[in-house]
């Protein structure tokens, strides 16, 4: 049966002598946008330039629509690459840049002139044609970046962090832009990036990948229902996540809270730490006595950290009155404790 | 992991790579393993070194090298930080004709020196510039001053300027922030500069030649006497080895501390230094700079005009018309001009050709290839025109490779001393090339090929033409190994000049004036179309 989109098998890639990618798989749906989550150094930016074709792996298969593309040379690939950089030919000029692949598809100059003209358009830097690239501001730029990969309407495009370098409010309106852009056209897409917010906006789904090698994948919604590790519920955000006191006993794990105990199976080499979201605490009379270090909002909600026991900064959602300095009591249901592997 | 690419292993590649082998192994590495091969005995080393001429040869090399390099590092330390930490009206030009003595050619700054010698009447005072070591270390520092110019000029703005602003308000002295927080940071800029400086003092030939004359040898001309007058090649292969030791010792020490370009300089632009430059300073710096700079040129086009009648063109009437029919015919000055802007060309093509095959193999993406590469590919930036001259006339004159007669040997030799400076401003240009861009182009569709003709070249070539043209003024100016390979009925405009100068009469003294202002001018236009072209950096010596 064919599939429909990308399908990546078993992928493994070195740089240097060291490996940078262990045996990645996963599927990706034609007309979808994939998120990938890492920290810094994970591999995350090796993995577009193997599925570009930029860099060649030692292991694996990747398929598009269920034909391997794997021997295809980069410039027969299809596939569009958006780097951190923007990498725009800096001695060429907006329209230049953006024209450059409808050239190498050898596209007529008039359909080509008529075509990066929209493109300009759809990127809202109608009349930058003629500027050099230098003289561009960041978010001009990532647009014109933006613009020259759409060209060539590529089957895939791969977005390798680009936003890094913008402001907050510059980045959220081009993140917008960018993908309200994908969305109209259809186009597959993955996008690379630390920033579990601006996946949760865009993704159909998340890859989550640590060494080089992937620790979690699904949608938004099943990674933070589920995060299984540290390293996901960090990644989307998630507290408070803390390391306990634990003892090991009969193939089980005893973790001391301030709430109580809590017992798990596991592995006496295993290392677990525990997560306690902010809206599973509870204000009460009957808790336990925790001191308000700091208020705090985001997205307009408030939330406070507090000092409980030996837990040190713990954020708890409120929109009860209370101030720093103050004395609250904290309730907490030790099943909605949950236990992360480290 | 292999980028799929750039991996250059086709078969042009290949043919390529082994025609400059080939090239380098016959015109460089075969004469210069010829010279070592006739000199490494202890017997020949013993019989150099006791000769009382050679020994004071190498002092007077040494020591002269040593001041001269001292003293251009501390005159062109003074002209950068005014030339960085201020602007004042025609900031530019000076910064121009600094640079100008760098690339003029040894034959015209010696004279324009003997020029200013005759016209302040010099001669027998204790300032007499020609015969002595003053004129010789007068005239090195007008040269190597500007290669620290243009070092420090590059490096310094890249220096943490915070740092000079934060002893200030600790309580530093203007004079204690120079000593404890700048010139640490400068460190590296100033003994790249230096190591070169000593280097091109310590193998200077023309100046010494024309300049120091007889009386004042170093171990540059004394290889050139032994080879040429005495043929004695056993001692000029000696004194060979010993300057190649001290060649290959100044590049090891300018490569430890080569400096690399300015990220982004336009960072840098509206920086406030610690303490700005005084107007007393800048005006100082910018009289300097003229009398020190201009002023010899101007002596120069001013005794090129000087006749016993008056001013008038007749030297350059002499040199273009009259010269066929007059006794001066012997020195072919018209011919001379002629041989040496096509000899020029050659050696530009070839330096270019050569030296951007080289460029793709000191950046090949293989460590060991690029590394081999830096070593051999850029020994003919730092090896000299004497050794070179020397080491084909002892080679090449045999069987298959008997070339030492040959018309094009001239160009061939003048190209390989230009090879390296071709490379390395061209390798600096391709290893600038941000290699995302490259991949971004290979995503949108375009080969191997495409990428070189649509990325690559059109950002080297900049780089390229100003190699290519420094090439071609390194040419025309070239005078080491031409006086050893050039024949009497071909010569060359530096050849020319000192043969003029060799002989008595107001005449040939004013045409070797005459013909040392034509050939600063072809100089100079070369220069400021290489200027135009693209920044070159020190750091592409």
């Amino acid at each position: 049966m064919t599939f429909n989109g990308l399908e990546i098998s078993e992928l493994s890639a070195q740089l240097g002598g060291k490996s940078v990618l262990q045996s990645i798989s996963f599927t990706l749906q034609e007309g979808k946008v994939l998120a990938v989550l890492g920290p810094s150094g994970c591999g995350k930016s090796t993995l577009l330039k193997v599925i570009a074709g930029i860099l060649t792996p030692t292991d694996g298969e990747i398929f598009w629509n269920s034909v391997d593309i794997l021997k295809t040379p980069a410039h027969k690939r299809g596939i569009g690459l958006m780097f951190q950089n923007n990498a725009l030919f800096p001695h060429m000029s907006v329209h230049e840049n953006i024209r450059f692949g409808l050239e190498m598809l050898s596209v007529p100059k008039d359909e080509a002139n008529d075509r990066t003209h929209d493109l300009l358009e759809l990127v809202d830097l109608k009349g930058y044609g003629n500027r050099a690239v230098d003289s561009l501001s960041g978010g001009e730029s990532q647009r014109v970046a933006l613009a020259r990969v759409l060209a060539p309407e590529p089957k895939l495009v791969l977005l390798d962090e680009p936003f890094n370098s913008l402001d907050r409010a510059l980045r959220r309106t081009l993140v917008d832009q960018v993908f309200e852009i994908l969305r109209e056209k259809r186009i597959t897409s993955i996008h690379v990036t630390h920033d579990g917010d601006e996946a949760s906006l865009f993704s159909d789904s998340i890859l989550i990948i640590e060494n080089g090698q992937v620790i979690n994948k699904g949608t938004f919604a099943e990674i933070i229902d589920l995060p299984m590790n540290v390293l996901s519920a960090n990644l989307l955000g998630l507290r408070t996540i803390w390391v306990p006191d634990a003892q090991y006993r009969d193939g089980n794990w005893s973790f001391l809270t301030p709430w109580g105990s809590i017992e798990c199976a596991g592995s006496e080499s295993g290392k677990y730490q525990l997560l306690l979201r902010p809206d599973h605490i509870q204000i009460s009379n009957d808790g336990l006595e925790a001191l308000v270090t700091k208020t705090f909002y985001k997205a307009g909600q408030k939330y406070i950290n507090c000092r409980v026991g030996n837990l040190k900064n713990l954020t708890v959602l409120t929109d009860s009155n209370v101030s720093v300095g103050e004395s609250i009591y904290l309730k907490v249901d030790l099943d909605s404790i949950e236990v992360l592997a480290a | 992991m292999k980028s799929r690419v750039f991996t250059r292993s086709n078969r042009a590649n290949a043919i390529a790579t082994l025609a400059l082998l080939a090239f380098y192994l016959i015109f460089f590495f075969y004469p210069i393993g010829k010279i070592l091969s006739i000199g490494f005995s202890l017997s020949s080393f013993e019989q150099t070194f006791t000769s009382v001429s050679v020994r004071k040869a190498l002092w007077f090399t040494i020591w002269q090298a040593t001041v001269s390099a001292a003293l251009s590092v501390a005159i062109g330390l003074c002209i950068s930080s005014v030339f960085v930490k201020s602007e004042f009206r025609f900031k530019r030009l000076l910064e121009g004709l600094t640079f100008i003595p760098f690339v003029m050619p040894t034959v015209v700054v010696a004279s324009a020196f003997i020029s200013v010698n005759e016209l302040l009447k010099l001669d027998g005072t204790p300032l007499n510039l020609q015969g002595s070591a003053l004129g010789i270390i007068v005239a090195h520092i007008f040269f190597n001053t500007s290669i620290v110019v243009r070092t420090l000029t590059s490096t310094w703005p890249m220096i943490d300027f915070e740092s000079e602003q934060a002893a200030q308000t600790l309580g530093a002295s203007k004079l204690r922030i120079f000593f404890q927080i700048t010139l640490p940071q400068l460190k590296s800029g100033l003994m790249s500069a230096g190591s070169l400086a000593f280097l091109f003092t310590f193998t200077s030939f023309g100046v010494i030649l024309i300049l120091g004359g007889l009386g004042k040898a170093t171990i540059e001309t004394e290889i050139w006497r032994y080879a040429t007058q005495r043929t004695e090649f056993e001692t000029a292969a000696v004194l060979g080895i010993v300057q190649l030791l001290v060649v290959v010792a100044m590049l090891t020490l300018n490569n430890k501390f080569l400096t690399t370009d300015s990220r982004n300089t336009n960072l840098r632009s509206n920086v406030q230094y610690a303490h700005p430059v005084s107007k007393f300073r800048k005006s100082a710096n910018s009289l300097f700079i003229l009398m020190f700079f201009g002023f010899p040129f101007l002596v120069l086009l001013e005794r090129s005009l000087s006749t016993p009648t008056g001013h008038s063109f007749l030297y350059y009437k002499q040199i273009f018309w009259e010269n066929s029919n007059e006794r001066f015919a012997i020195f072919g000055t018209r011919k001379a001009i002629l041989n040496s802007l096509i000899w020029g060309s050659l050696a530009m093509v070839i330096a270019t050709v050569v030296g951007l095959i080289a460029a793709y193999l000191l950046t090949s993406k293989s460590k060991s290839i690029s590394q081999y590469a830096g070593v051999f590919l850029l020994l003919p930036l730092g090896a000299s025109g004497v050794l070179l001259g020397f080491g084909i006339l002892v080679s090449l004159n045999t069987g298959l490779f008997d070339f030492r007669s040959e018309w094009w040997i001239v160009p061939v030799a003048q190209g390989l001393l230009g090879v390296g400076i071709v490379a390395r401003i061209s390798s600096n240009a391709i290893k600038k090339i941000d290699p995302t861009i490259r991949h971004a182009a290979s995503t949108l569709g375009a080969s191997s090929l495409l990428i070189w003709r649509k990325i690559d070249y059109p950002i080297i070539a900049k780089a390229v033409i100003a190699g290519s043209a420094f090439s071609f003024a390194l040419a025309l100016g070239e005078f080491g190994a031409t006086s050893f390979l050039v024949r009497p009925q071909r010569p060359t405009i530096p050849t020319t000049i000192f043969n003029l100068l060799g002989r008595p009469g107001s005449s040939t003294f004013g045409q070797a004036m005459a013909l040392s202002v034509i050939l600063a001018v072809i100089t100079w236009f070369v220069v400021s179309l290489l200027d135009r072209s693209g920044s070159l950096s020190t750091n592409d010596f």
